[in-house]
């Protein structure tokens, strides 16, 4: 096929090579994806119909599942702690990440320093992060009560992770220091970088605010990056989810189950508790939950994000 | 490089100031870490000091004393390295005919690879379980390892935005030199992509050096654990079975886990910031 | 331009391969010198060992346990039985946290890395029903294990599943610590074994000192249970599985909850340390295997009692029991190894290094396990009378629903809701739960 230049190869032959090569390139991913993404989710399904146990002895149960599933307060507890979780982190983030980017972005001295310091946490692995933050927000001999204590003068004991008040207030902020986060940071100074200097010279001349210059220039200049950071964001929430509240509430999501988002519920169910069947179509309401914020963020995105052609 | 300049020294001057601030606070995780494993367990649970009043090594003999530290290490670079090697392989392969050629269906191929990224890995996870169980790949680092040689969808796009890069023209020439399709990826795209690789390689291997996930539920035994499952589990006990967590054990052990992604950057902080930029990339 | 792209792959091939080795290696030669190893590289030798060798030389078993073989080598009834018998007991920790999970994890897949598991009380039921442990009738009519001198409970355990499938390691219950400087200084009367629960709660407030010491720290995840017991409740009914609890769980949380507000007992935290150990909580509730743990490094005078009696003296009895994999390849010599474990070098050794009686109650009365160590130790009666009370309650419940119940007691213990919430939303769960 090198000198294909033989007058009796005709192009519709050429064109079936092409087409032959080009699916052979593609035969790894499509393996991988029959494998590993749509065999699962079929067989997720199917195992959601049963009463699997961990010790594989299982029975058709037909909707069971999903009856008892809807009639749980953990689950409903966990489904709207999952959607809270991910909806704030992606908020969150996403707003700490472009503040930090446009801090590095200001023309100003040591900014390859800066962003060594504040991209490094992100490389840390999770469960690091969650121990040290434990001990950090610890109630006797935590980090950020002695500092609180020195500052105010009196003897300051919050219990920061196992206050139903202040628990939300910690956890957003470990959020802060997740490896999504210093992705989305980075992304966010390239996409800073990339607007063109003309339209802010421009806006300049008439006198714009810094304010208003964010507001219409910046904003809709970057807004691709913002849906590309949203959509990892949300993917980050809800898979990072696990690796960073398994270690720092355990299962049960203490306190009272206000940090046991639908990954850990999931874990528990299914290697707590033996109940693979029951798991599987928590499984399954994850994974919808996931179509869905992938749906409502390209809607979202259809109306907000500029494109430049 | 487009930069916003600020009209007053007041401004500049309160800018500098609240970077530090927050550079302060960001690291500070890090650094509660390092103190903590110079720390003795009675010190660390009553006080809350940075600089530790006794100073001791004990936490670093115990965490190889009190586990297979080595052992473990040692799975976690297999992990690394196997995984990294299959995904480089296979999403660079894949990615080629989505960057550079027309054929029926690619379109839809590309939106389901798409698609797919949006699904987290930890729905599908009880159902690998089963299935991994079935053959028996439970308890070893293949559930992890052999998925990575079928193409990840997001390094499928990293290196899909790489090749769309490369101008066609060379391309061209190599076709005309007589390179076949298959000659063109592997004479043109691939030593031109080395720095894409080479950054995806550090990403890859960040992540599998800290991925918790995955071990948790697919290794059960001492055999194949990972560090981040030791650094969770392994330190509980300080001796006998009285519960206790040891803390400065694991502020030791994550010393010891920081290290590495922490050095890895300072080296190659060129390929890894640059790389991630590039995926932020419209189009 | 081809060979560039080989060399390069060949580079980073080499280096993978490289950084393998050198970690294989080091691997290795750490592993052989920590006392509990589970390398790769000793699988191979296991696999060579011949399935029914009477010489016992060379021979590798390996068993799983949740906590880790006694540092001190004359206290390590594994290195111990390889002396005895000539077999080698690779020792497998697997954390307790999902130890029984993991167990039923390695029984469900069929896997046969190891020969002898030592179960809990919840999970022998049901891995004998799936035939994942091997009865051991056979085994024991030839052996010397006296069968017939177990304590009164762990006979009854047995009963139901037609045959032994397992035998129990030893007899831990539930005991009272308290520092005995701290009542001193307090002019309280020490307690003693029939020290009352109402004796208890008013002790607990007068020995505490607002911001500096507690009067006693919070139940733990087997303590809990001992008061709830104590106050009345059932727990577990072994007639169909299921958890009872109700007005006895009620009240006894209702007490930690005031107990909490009223700063005697401290709030659940996120950094869990061993308030007692540190002098900064008078009493504590916990296992009687902690006496090994603390022996004599505890820089106060301390003692030990049974537990506050409420309405019932009850505690509950904790052990472990040995089984054989029915898929281990190395059964004969895994029994070999259960034989010395159950014989009285090893229980003796067993209870010196735990601080727990042995279930078989000849050996139990020679004392081994009062630990050497824990020299302030007077009411060694404490354990005794503990065990003749102690019965096997939660622990024959699955652990996913005990640790969910303990998670719900914990938030009534903050304000997020009432016990009585508590106690029924812990009930539904377990309902849902145990029915499946």
């Amino acid at each position: 096929m090198k000198h294909a230049k033989s007058v009796g190869v005709s192009a519709k032959q050429r064109k079936f090579h092409n087409n032959l090569t080009a699916y052979l390139f593609c035969v790894p991913w499509a393996i991988g994806f029959l494998c590993f993404t749509l065999f699962p989710i079929i067989f997720m399904l199917q195992v959601s119909l049963t009463n699997r146990k961990l010790n594989g002895i299982s029975n058709f149960i037909g909707f069971a599942n999903y009856i008892n599933m809807f009639h749980s307060d953990s689950f409903w507890n966990s489904f709207k702690v999952t959607i809270f979780f991910t909806v704030i982190t992606m908020i969150i983030t996403t707003i700490w990440a472009m503040i930090l980017a446009m801090l590095l972005n200001y023309k100003q001295r040591l900014n390859g320093i800066f962003q060594f310091f504040y991209f490094l946490p992100s490389v840390i692995p999770s469960v690091a992060l969650a121990y040290a933050f434990r001990t950090i927000f610890g109630k006797d001999a935590g980090l950020l009560n002695a500092l609180i204590s020195m500052i105010t003068g009196s003897n300051v004991a919050v219990n920061w992770l196992y206050d139903s008040h202040t628990v939300y207030l910690a956890v957003f902020f470990i959020t802060l220091f997740t490896y999504n986060t210093g992705q989305m940071m980075l992304i966010f100074r390239s996409g800073l970088n990339d607007v063109p200097r003309e339209l802010y010279e421009a806006s300049d001349i008439d006198g714009a605010s810094a304010f208003w210059k964010f507001r219409t220039v910046t904003l809709p200049m970057i807004s691709p990056v913002v849906l590309f950071n949203a959509v990892t964001g949300c993917i980050s929430a809800l898979n990072g989810s696990f690796a960073l509240l398994y270690p720092l509430a355990g299962e049960n999501g203490d306190p009272n189950r206000m940090t046991q988002v639908l990954s850990l519920l999931i874990y528990k169910e299914a290697f707590s508790n033996m109940k693979v069947g029951y798991a599987s179509a928590l499984s399954v309401v994850l994974f919808l939950l996931a179509c869905c914020f992938g749906i409502l963020i390209f809607i979202v995105s259809k109306k907000t994000v500029y494109y430049e052609n | 490089m487009n930069f916003i300049k600020t009209k007053s020294r007041v401004s500049k001057f309160l800018i500098m100031f609240l970077k530090v601030i927050i550079a302060i606070v960001m690291f500070s995780p890090i650094i509660w870490i390092f103190s903590g494993s110079f720390k003795e367990l009675t010190e660390f649970t009553t006080s809350s000091s940075i600089i530790p009043q006794k100073a001791t090594l004990e936490n670093f003999a115990y965490i190889f004393q009190h586990s297979n530290y080595m052992l473990y290490f040692r799975n976690t670079v297999l992990l690394m390295f196997g995984a990294t090697l299959g995904t480089l392989l296979s999403s660079s392969l894949v990615a080629y005919p989505l960057a550079r050629m027309e054929f029926p269906g690619k379109n839809a191929v590309f939106a389901i690879i798409i698609g797919t990224m949006m699904i987290p890995n930890i729905a599908l996870i009880i159902p690998q379980y089963i299935m991994f169980g079935k053959i028996g790949w439970l308890d070893s680092l293949l559930p992890m390892i052999i998925p990575a040689f079928f193409a990840y969808p997001y390094n499928v796009f990293l290196f899909r935005q790489f090749f769309r890069s490369v101008p066609k023209e060379l391309d061209e020439a190599a076709t005309i030199d007589g390179c076949s399709r298959v000659g063109v990826f592997t004479r043109v795209l691939v030593p031109l992509a080395k720095p894409t690789f080479v950054t995806i390689g550090i990403l890859s291997c960040v992540f599998w050096w800290n991925e918790l996930t995955q071990p948790v539920f697919f290794i059960n035994s001492d055999k194949w654990r990972t560090l981040t499952i030791a650094l969770m589990t392994s330190f509980m006990y300080t001796s006998g079975n009285a519960f206790v967590i040891n803390w400065p054990s694991i502020m030791a052990a994550s010393t010891l886990m920081i290290l590495p992604p922490m050095l890895l950057y300072l080296f190659g902080s060129k390929f890894l910031v640059e790389g991630i930029k590039t995926s932020g990339m419209k189009g | 331009m081809c060979g560039r792209v080989l060399i390069m792959k060949k580079r980073i091939l080499a280096a993978f391969l490289s950084l393998t080795v050198v970690s294989s290696v080091l691997a290795g030669c750490s592993s052989s010198v920590a006392s509990s190893s589970g390398s790769a590289a000793d699988m191979k030798s296991a696999a060579n060992v011949a399935a029914s060798s009477k010489s016992s030389r060379g021979d590798k078993v390996t068993l799983t346990v949740w906590n880790e073989p006694d540092s001190n080598d004359d206290l390590n009834m594994y290195l111990q039985a390889k002396k005895a018998t000539g077999i080698t007991v690779d020792v497998t920790v697997i954390p307790e946290s999902d130890y029984s999970s993991k167990l039923n994890q390695m029984i469900s897949t069929g896997d046969s890395s190891a020969d002898i598991y030592v179960v809990w009380e919840n999970d022998l039921r049901n891995f004998a029903q799936s035939n994942g442990i091997i009865p051991l009738d056979d085994y024991l009519k030839k052996s010397s294990i006296k069968t017939d001198d177990f304590i009164g409970a762990v006979s009854k355990l047995s009963e139901g599943l037609g045959h032994t499938y397992g035998l129990p390691w030893c007899a831990a219950t539930e005991l009272l610590y308290y520092n005995r400087d701290m009542f001193k200084a307090a002019n309280i009367s020490l307690p003693t074994n029939d020290w009352s629960y109402a004796n208890f709660l008013a002790a607990a407030k007068k020995l505490t000192q607002k911001g500096k010491v507690y009067g006693c720290t919070l139940p733990n995840t087997q303590t809990w249970w001992a008061g709830i017991g104590g106050a009345g409740d059932q727990i577990y009914d072994p007639s169909n599985g299921y958890m009872v609890i109700g007005d006895g769980a009620v009240s006894f949380v209702t007490d930690c909850y005031n107990m909490v507000k009223a700063g005697v007992m401290p709030a659940p935290s996120s950094d869990t340390a061993d308030l007692f150990a540190a002098g900064k909580a008078a009493m504590s509730w916990q296992g009687s295997w902690t006496i090994g743990t603390y022996a004599d490094k505890l820089n106060f005078d301390w003692d030990i009692a049974t537990l506050p009696v409420n309405k019932v003296k009850y505690n509950t009895l904790h052990t472990g029991f040995y089984t054989i994999n029915s898929k281990s390849k190395n059964k004969d010599a895994a029994f070999k190894v259960i034989e010395y474990l159950m014989g009285e070098e090893g229980q003796t050794i067993n209870s010196k290094s735990s601080g727990n009686p042995s279930a078989i109650k000849s050996i139990a009365d020679e004392g081994a396990w009062k630990v050497d160590g824990a020299k302030t130790i007077k009411n060694w009666n404490a354990v005794t009378d503990s065990l003749a009370a102690g019965t096997f309650g939660y622990v024959c419940l699955p652990s996913g629903v005990t640790n969910n119940a303990v998670s719900e007691f914990n938030a009534a213990l903050q304000g997020q809701k009432t016990p009585k919430k508590a106690v029924e939303k812990a009930s539904q769960y377990a309902k849902e739960t145990i029915g499946y």
